[in-house]
C-alpha cells in the first residue's frame, strides 16, 4: 500500500471526480471491445452466481425436496421413502420459471454448464481487466515521462523534485492498486448487487425491503466510518510527511551529526515525530479496522432478521409480493423455506460488495487523487516552440557558401525557411551573439537583470564575473531559452533566437553546468552522452582533453566502470572533468562554461582551459566564474553586480579602468600581502 | 572526499530466512496487543461458526411454524451476531494498535541503529534511500503486518471450526470439505508460489524506473541542452515494457485465483446438492433436513472465504518482502567503528602522529599509502593538492571517522582506536567540507558545538570565525532562523557558522576541510590570524584550494593524485624544493575570488 512521502494536500473532490472521468475515458478510448467484453464476462460470472443461491433455494429446496417428501407422505404424516425417491428422481419437476420442467438429472447437468460457464467467465474477466489496467498504467506511465521532458525548465525550478518523484513513486502505486485490484472488484460487486438485487425483487418485495433497509443502515454507518478514518489518514499523512523531512534533514547530515556527537539528541527529536505518527496512525487505522466486522455482523443479523420475517409471514398467513409468480397468474405467495433459503445466499451475495468497497474506499480516495495529480502533470502546458530555424551540418560549395549535408564536418549552417514562399536559405552559424537592452525577472515585476547589451563576436572568449546571485547563470538561462526574455532582444548570427527551434538553438550552445549531472550507465555511456555517435575513440580523446582520462584509468573497470547514483562515487572535481569531456565530444559550435571549473584545483583547470581553447579556437565561448584566475584570458570580461554590467573589457583594461575589478584583483593582492 | 560514497549495493534477491525473524522481533511490548487481537478474532470465528450453525434451527422453526422457536432462535442470532461485532471491533482496535506499533518500533530501530553508523556505513546508503525504508517501507511492512495478524489466525480457526460442525451435522459428507479443501489450498499456494518471483523481479525493476525518473528530472537541464528527450524516452520505455510485460505474466496467472474459488464452491454446491438432497430423501428429512443443508452451504462459503484471505495474505507478505529486506539490511549493518572495551576516557594533548599509515576504502585500492607524519601540539598544518589527493581522507582518519587499513593514528600519543569515541570527537572539531546547518534558529545550530554554551561563549566563537559581523546585521541575531539546507544565508556566512559551531566544542584539534572556499581572501586571514593569537593550543589542519589559505601554516603538505605525499615543509622550502608548490603558487598569483562581497 502506498504512502505519501511528502505532505501534500488531498485533491479537492471535483479534481478526484475529474480525474475518475479520465481514467474511464482512456479506458473507453483505448480498451473499448476488451472493456465490453469484460463487462459481458463479469454478467456471466455473476449470473453463475446468482443461479446458484437460486438453485439451491428456490429450485431444490421449494420444486424438489418439499413436493418429494410431502408428495410421498400418507394421511398419518408418515414417508413412504421409496415412493419419494421415485418422484425425487424420476419425476420431472417444475422450476418455477417459465412453466419448465426438468428431471432431476438434467438439472444437475444445466447446473454444471451453467457453473462451467461462470468459471471460464470468471478466469476472462479477470485476465482481461488486468490486461486493461496494465495496458492504462503503461500508457499513463510513458506519456508521464514524454510529457515531462517537454516542460519549461521553470517547472523543474518552481516544484520540488521530491513533488515530481511521488508522482511517479507513491501516486503511479496508488493508481496501479486501483487499476489492478480495486476497479475490477468494484465493477464486478456492482453487478452482482444489481443481478442479486434483481432477483430479490423478482422472489419477494417484503423481503427485499428488509434487505434495503440492512443495506442503507450499512451505508450509513460506512459513511460515518469512512469519513473519520479519512480525517485520520490524512493526518497521518502530514505526520508521516513531517518524519520524512526530519529523516531526510538528519540523515543527509549524518556525517555533521556523528563529528559532533548528537546522536543523543537527534534521536530525541526522531523520538517526538516518530510518537505523533503513531498516534495518528493507530487513529486511522482503528476506524478503517472496525468496520468491516460490523458490517459483516450487521449482515448476519440480516439474515436472522429475514428468517424471522418470512417465518411470521408463514405463520400468519400474509402472503409475500412476488413478481415471479406473474406468469401463474398471481402476485401473492406463501413464502417458502427455498425463498427463505435463497435470500439468505442473496442478501450475503448483497451486503458482503459494500464491505469489500468499503474496505477500498481509501485505496480508491489515495488513487484518484494520485491520478489527479498525474493528470496535472500531463495537463501542464508544454514549452512554446514556435521556432523554425534549424541547425543543419554544413560544407562549403566552391563560393564559399554553406551546403548542407548530412554527415558531421565541423560547420554548421542554419537553415531558413522563408514563410513568403521563396526558397530556403543556408547562412554559416559563426557564433556571433548579441542581446540588446534585455531586461529579464523569474518572477513578473522582480526584475533581475536589467538592461544587458552584450556584443560577442566569432571565436571570442567572453566572461562574467561577479558575486553569487549578479545574475550570471541567468544570462545563460536566456541565451538557451531556459526562461524567455521580458524586454530587449537577442540575435544568434543576426537571427532572433525565438525563431530557432529550440532544441535547435540548444544543440548549437554546448552547456557545462556547476552542479555536474551524470546519469546511470558507464563512464563511457556519460561521455557519449554529449555525442551519441561519437566512437571510442572519440570518447576517450575528448576525456584526456578534459585531463579526465588519468583518474578514469584508475577507476576499478576503466571506461567501462558503472556510474549510479549520480556519480556519487566520484568527487566533484572528477564529476565535473567528466563533464567537460562530454561537452567536449559533443564539440558544439558555441560553448557555455557555467562554473565548471570550480571543484577543480587550478592547477588541473589550467591544463583543462588549454585543453579546451584548443578544440575551441575559432569558436565562441562564454566562460562563467568567480575565481578571477579562470577569467584572466578573456577577451572580454563583463563584471556583473546586481543583475547589472557594470564594468567591462579585457583584463588589461579593467585593471587600467581602477573599478571594481580593478579593486578586487588588487584588493587580493593586498591581502596576500598582508597575510 | 574522494571516491567515498562506495556504490551502494542492490538488495540480494535471495530471501535471507532470518529477515522476518529479525524483523517480528521489533513488536516488543505490542506483543500484548498481537496476543489480544488473536483472542478476539478466535472468539470473532467462532461466533460465526456457530452463528451459521445455529441458522438451520431458525429454518426448521420456520419450517414447523413454531413462533415460539422462531423467536428464541432469532433472539439467540442476534445475540451471537453483537458479541462477534463486539469482538470483531476489539480485534480491529488491537490490531492497530499492534501494526502501528510496530511500524514504531521499526522506524525507531533504523533510526537509532544509524546513529551507530561509521562514515562508512553511511557511504553505503544513500540519504534519499534510508528515507524510503524508514516510511515508505515501514508503511508497506506496517500494513501487511495488520492483514496478516487478523487472518492468518482467523483462517484456520474458521477452516477448522467449520470443519468441525460439517462433521457434527452430516459425517457422511464432510468428505467432500476434506478433499476440496487441500486441492484448493494447494492450487492457490502454487499460484502465489509461481507468481512470488515475478513481482520481486518487477519491484526490483520499479527502483530502476524511479531512478531513472529522479535522474531526469535532476538533470532536466543537461538533458535539454543536449536534446537527449529521445534518449531518456527510449531508456525509460524499455523499462516501463519490461514492467509491463512482466506484470502481464504474473497477473495472467493470479487471474486464475477467483476462478478456481468459483470452480471448488461450486463442485462443492454440486456435490451438496446432489449428495445431499438424495441423504434427505432417503433418510425421510430425518439424518439431514433442508434446513441443516443450508448450513452445511454457508459453510462452503466460509470456508472459501478463509483460503482466499490466505491466499491474499501470501500476497501482501509477497509486496512486503522487498520492504522488510530493504528495513532489515539497515539493522544488521555492522557498525565498522565502535568503541573498545574500557576506552580511554582522556586526551592529554594535541599531539597526532601518522605511524605509517595506509587507507583503502575499497581493499586493494590504497588512497593513502605508508603516510608517516608527526606533529606537536598547536602546531598549525595546512594541506594541499589536486582533486582526488586524498586530503580529506587524511584528516578524517584523525577523528576516526574511517579506520586506517594499516599502521596507526595517534592522537595525545594514544590510538585513536583505543579512546572512547565520544571523548575522541569531542577533542577532534572537523569543519566538513560539505558544511550543513539545519533548520532552526543560528543559536540552535551553533549549539551543536556545546549544548550548555552561553550567549556570552557563542558570540566569542563567532567573532574567532568572524560571523559576528554579518550576525549583528541581521535583525534577529542568533534568533534567525536557518531553512532546511541553511540556504537562507550565503555560502560565506555559512562557512563561517560553521566553523563557529566547530569552535564551541574547545577542541584540542581543529579540522577545516576546505571550509573557507567561499569567504573573501580578506575574512579568510582574518580567521585564520584568530585562531593563531586565541587558541595556541590547538593543533589546526587546514586543508585549502588556495595557496593563500595555507601558505603560512608552520608544515605544508603536498599532496597529489593517489594520495601521494609529494612535500613537506614551510613556505619558503617548498618554495625552493617543490615545483608542483611553486606551480600552484605563481598560478593562483593574482587569482582573486568574486564571492567576497554580497555578504
Amino acid at each position: 500500500m502506498p504512502a505519501t512521502n511528502k505532505a501534500r494536500k488531498g485533491a479537492s473532490k471535483e479534481a478526484r471526480r475529474g480525474a475518475m472521468k479520465s481514467l474511464l475515458g482512456l479506458v473507453f478510448r483505448y480498451y473499448p471491445f476488451l472493456f465490453f467484453v469484460v463487462v459481458l464476462c463479469i454478467l456471466i460470472s455473476s449470473f453463475a452466481s446468482v443461479a446458484n443461491s437460486y438453485f439451491i433455494g428456490q429450485i431444490l429446496a421449494d420444486h424438489f425436496i418439499t413436493p418429494s417428501l410431502t408428495g410421498a407422505m400418507d394421511a398419518n404424516g408418515v414417508i413412504d421413502i421409496s415412493k419419494a425417491t421415485t418422484l425425487f428422481y424420476d419425476t420431472p419437476h417444475e422450476l418455477g420459471i417459465f412453466g419448465l420442467s426438468m428431471k432431476f438429472s438434467s438439472l444437475m447437468i444445466s447446473m454444471i454448464v451453467i457453473f462451467a460457464l461462470g468459471v471460464v467467465a470468471s478466469y476472462f474477466y479477470n485476465y482481461l481487466m488486468s490486461l486493461i489496467s496494465q495496458g492504462i498504467q503503461k500508457k499513463i506511465r510513458d506519456e508521464l515521462f514524454s510529457h515531462m521532458q517537454d516542460l519549461p525548465v521553470s517547472y523543474f525550478d518552481q516544484q520540488t523534485h521530491g513533488d515530481i518523484m511521488s508522482v511517479y513513486t507513491n501516486d503511479v502505486d496508488a493508481l496501479r492498486e486501483m487499476l489492478a485490484r480495486a476497479l475490477p472488484m468494484a465493477v464486478s460487486s456492482i453487478i452482482t448487487m444489481i443481478a442479486c438485487f434483481v432477483m430479490m425483487l423478482l422472489t419477494d418485495l417484503y423481503m427485499t425491503l428488509v434487505v434495503l433497509a440492512v443495506s442503507v443502515l450499512i451505508f450509513s454507518i460506512t459513511k460515518y466510518f469512512t469519513k473519520r478514518s479519512a480525517r485520520y489518514f490524512i493526518k497521518q499523512q502530514m505526520e508521516l510527511g513531517a518524519t520524512n523531512g526530519y529523516i531526510e534533514e538528519m540523515i543527509s547530515g549524518q556525517k555533521v551529526v556523528k563529528v559532533f556527537n548528537y546522536e543523543a539528541k537527534n534521536i530525541e527529536g526522531f523520538d517526538s515525530h516518530n510518537e505523533e505518527l503513531f498516534e495518528d496512525s493507530v487513529k486511522a487505522n482503528r476506524y478503517a479496522s472496525i468496520l468491516m466486522p460490523i458490517v459483516n455482523q450487521i449482515g448476519n443479523l440480516a439474515y436472522a432478521i429475514l428468517a424471522l420475517v418470512g417465518g411470521l409471514f408463514t405463520i400468519y398467513g400474509v402472503r409475500g409480493f412476488s413478481l415471479m409468480d406473474l406468469p401463474h397468474g398471481h402476485i401473492f405467495s406463501e413464502a417458502t423455506i427455498g425463498i427463505i433459503i435463497s435470500f439468505l445466499l442473496y442478501s450475503k451475495a448483497f451486503v458482503q460488495p459494500i464491505g469489500q468497497v468499503a474496505n477500498q474506499i481509501n485505496t480508491i480516495t489515495m488513487a484518484l487523487a494520485g491520478a489527479s495529480r498525474i493528470f496535472a502533470l500531463i495537463d501542464e502546458p508544454k514549452e512554446v516552440d514556435d521556432g523554425y530555424v534549424e541547425l543543419v551540418n554544413a560544407k562549403a560549395d566552391e563560393n564559399g557558401n554553406p551546403v548542407p549535408c548530412s554527415e558531421r564536418t565541423g560547420h554548421w549552417a542554419w537553415k531558413h525557411p522563408h514563410q513568403d514562399g521563396s526558397p530556403t536559405t543556408y547562412t554559416w552559424l559563426r557564433g556571433k551573439i548579441n542581446l540588446y537592452n534585455v531586461d529579464f525577472g523569474y518572477v513578473k515585476d522582480k526584475i533581475v537583470l536589467h538592461d544587458i547589451t552584450i556584443y560577442a563576436e566569432p571565436g571570442q572568449k567572453i566572461a562574467f564575473v561577479g558575486p553569487t546571485g549578479a545574475g550570471k547563470t541567468t544570462i545563460t538561462n536566456l541565451l538557451n531559452r531556459f526562461y524567455d526574455i521580458a524586454e530587449g532582444k537577442i540575435r544568434y548570427d543576426d537571427i532572433n533566437i525565438n525563431k530557432i527551434k529550440k532544441a535547435d538553438l540548444r544543440r548549437s550552445l554546448g552547456m557545462v553546468f556547476q552542479d555536474t549531472k551524470l546519469f546511470t550507465g558507464t563512464v563511457r555511456e556519460n561521455i557519449r552522452y554529449g555525442r551519441l555517435d561519437a566512437t571510442d575513440e572519440e570518447v576517450e580523446a575528448a576525456a584526456k582533453l578534459a585531463n579526465a582520462d588519468t583518474f578514469i584509468q584508475q577507476l576499478p573497470n576503466g571506461y567501462d566502470t558503472m556510474l549510479t547514483n549520480g556519480g556519487a562515487s566520484l568527487s566533484q572535481g572528477q564529476r565535473q572533468l567528466l563533464a567537460i569531456a562530454r561537452a567536449a565530444v559533443a564539440d558544439p559550435p558555441v560553448l557555455i562554461l557555467d562554473e565548471a571549473t570550480s571543484s577543480i584545483d587550478s592547477r588541473t583547470e589550467a591544463l583543462v582551459q588549454r585543453g579546451m581553447d584548443a578544440i575551441m579556437k575559432g569558436r565562441t565561448v562564454f566562460v562563467i566564474a568567480h575565481r578571477l584566475s579562470t577569467i584572466k584570458n578573456s577577451d572580454v570580461i563583463m563584471v556583473l553586480d546586481h543583475g547589472r554590467i557594470i564594468e567591462r573589457g579585457n583584463h588589461e583594461s579593467l585593471l587600467a579602468q581602477k573599478g571594481v575589478y580593478y579593486q578586487l584583483y588588487t584588493g587580493n593582492a593586498k591581502a596576500q600581502q598582508e597575510a | 572526499m574522494s571516491n567515498e560514497a562506495v556504490k551502494e549495493k542492490k538488495a540480494p534477491k535471495k530471501e535471507k530466512p532470518h529477515t522476518y525473524k529479525k524483523l517480528l522481533s521489533y513488536i516488543g511490548e505490542y506483543k500484548k496487543d498481537v496476543y489480544l487481537t488473536w483472542i478476539y478474532v478466535f472468539f470473532e470465528a467462532l461466533l460465526e461458526i456457530l452463528n451459521a450453525y445455529f441458522i438451520q434451527y431458525l429454518l426448521q422453526a420456520v419450517y414447523a411454524l413454531d413462533l415460539g422457536k422462531l423467536l428464541l432462535w432469532t433472539g439467540i442470532l442476534v445475540l451471537i451476531s453483537l458479541v462477534a461485532a463486539f469482538c470483531g471491533i476489539m480485534a480491529g482496535y488491537w490490531a492497530s494498535s499492534a501494526s502501528a506499533g510496530f511500524g514504531k518500533n521499526l522506524r525507531r530501530a533504523m533510526f537509532v541503529k544509524i546513529q551507530d553508523y561509521s562514515f562508512k556505513n553511511i557511504d553505503k546508503f544513500s540519504p534519499s534511500s534510508i528515507v524510503t525504508r524508514t516510511t515508505t517501507d515501514v508503511t508497506n511492512v506496517q500494513n501487511a503486518f495488520m492483514m496478516v495478524i487478523r487472518t492468518v489466525i482467523r483462517a484456520p480457526f474458521m477452516m477448522i471450526f467449520a470443519l468441525i460442525m460439517c462433521f457434527v451435522t452430516a459425517p457422511t459428507l464432510s468428505w467432500i470439505y476434506l478433499i476440496i479443501i487441500p486441492v484448493l489450498l494447494f492450487l492457490l499456494i502454487f499460484i502465489a508460489a509461481t507468481v512470488h518471483p515475478i513481482f520481486v523481479k518487477i519491484f526490483n525493476t520499479y527502483d530502476e524506473l524511479n531512478e531513472s525518473v529522479e535522474e531526469d528530472v535532476d538533470g532536466i537541464r543537461v538533458v535539454k541542452s543536449f536534446d537527449r528527450k529521445d534518449y531518456h524516452v527510449s531508456r525509460f520505455n524499455k523499462v516501463s515494457d519490461f514492467i509491463y510485460k512482466n506484470f502481464l505474466k504474473a497477473e495472467s496467472i493470479l487471474a486464475f485465483n477467483s476462478p478456481l474459488m468459483n470452480l471448488a464452491v461450486y463442485a462443492a454446491m454440486v456435490l451438496l446438492a446432489f449428495l445431499g438432497s438424495s441423504l434427505i430423501i432417503r433418510s425421510g428429512s430425518t439424518t439431514l433436513t433442508t434446513a441443516s443443508l443450508t448450513t452445511l452451504i454457508m459453510y462452503v462459503m466460509m470456508i472459501m472465504m478463509s483460503l482466499m484471505m490466505v491466499s491474499m495474505v501470501y500476497v501482501f507478505i509477497t509486496i512486503s518482502r522487498n520492504s522488510a529486506e530493504r528495513i532489515v539490511e539497515i539493522v544488521v549493518e555492522e557498525p565498522d567503528i565502535k568503541n573498545k572495551e574500557n576506552p580511554v576516557m582522556e586526551i592529554k594533548d594535541g599531539r597526532v602522529d601518522f605511524d605509517h599509515v595506509s587507507f583503502a576504502y575499497v581493499p586493494g585500492k590504497n588512497v593513502l599509502s605508508d603516510i608517516d607524519l608527526h606533529f606537536h601540539s598547536g602546531e598549525t598544518i595546512g594541506i594541499i593538492g589536486p582533486t582526488g589527493s586524498s586530503k580529506s581522507t587524511l584528516v578524517s582518519l584523525i577523528a576516526r571517522l574511517y579506520d586506517v587499513t594499516e599502521g596507526s593514528v595517534k592522537v595525545g600519543g594514544v590510538d585513536v582506536r583505543d579512546y572512547d569515541l565520544k571523548t575522541l570527537r569531542d577533542s577532534v572539531a572537523v569543519v566538513l567540507q560539505k558544511n550543513l546547518l539545519f533548520t532552526g534558529t543560528i543559536r540552535d545550530n551553533l549549539k551543536w558545538g556545546n549544548l550548555n554554551a552561553s550567549d556570552e561563549e557563542i558570540w566569542k566563537a563567532c567573532d574567532l570565525a568572524q560571523a559576528s559581523e554579518f550576525l549583528h546585521r541581521f535583525p534577529e541575531g542568533l534568533d534567525t532562523p536557518i531553512v532546511e539546507g541553511g540556504n537562507n544565508v550565503s555560502g560565506g556566512q555559512k562557512q563561517r557558522l560553521c566553523i563557529a559551531r566547530a569552535l564551541l566544542m574547545n577542541p584540542k584539534i581543529l579540522i577545516l576541510d576546505d571550509s573557507t572556499s567561499a569567504c573573501d581572501t580578506h575574512t579568510d586571514s582574518l580567521i585564520r590570524k584568530g585562531l593563531a593569537s586565541t587558541r595556541p593550543d590547538v593543533t589546526k589542519f587546514i586543508i585549502a584550494q588556495r595557496v593563500l589559505s595555507i601558505k603560512d601554516c608552520e608544515t605544508i603538505l603536498v599532496l597529489d593524485a593517489g594520495g601521494k605525499l609529494v612535500a613537506q615543509g614551510n613556505n619558503e622550502e617548498l618554495m625552493q624544493n617543490c615545483s608542483v608548490y611553486k606551480e600552484l603558487y605563481e598560478s593562483q598569483l593574482g587569482g582573486g575570488d568574486f564571492d567576497a562581497s554580497n555578504e
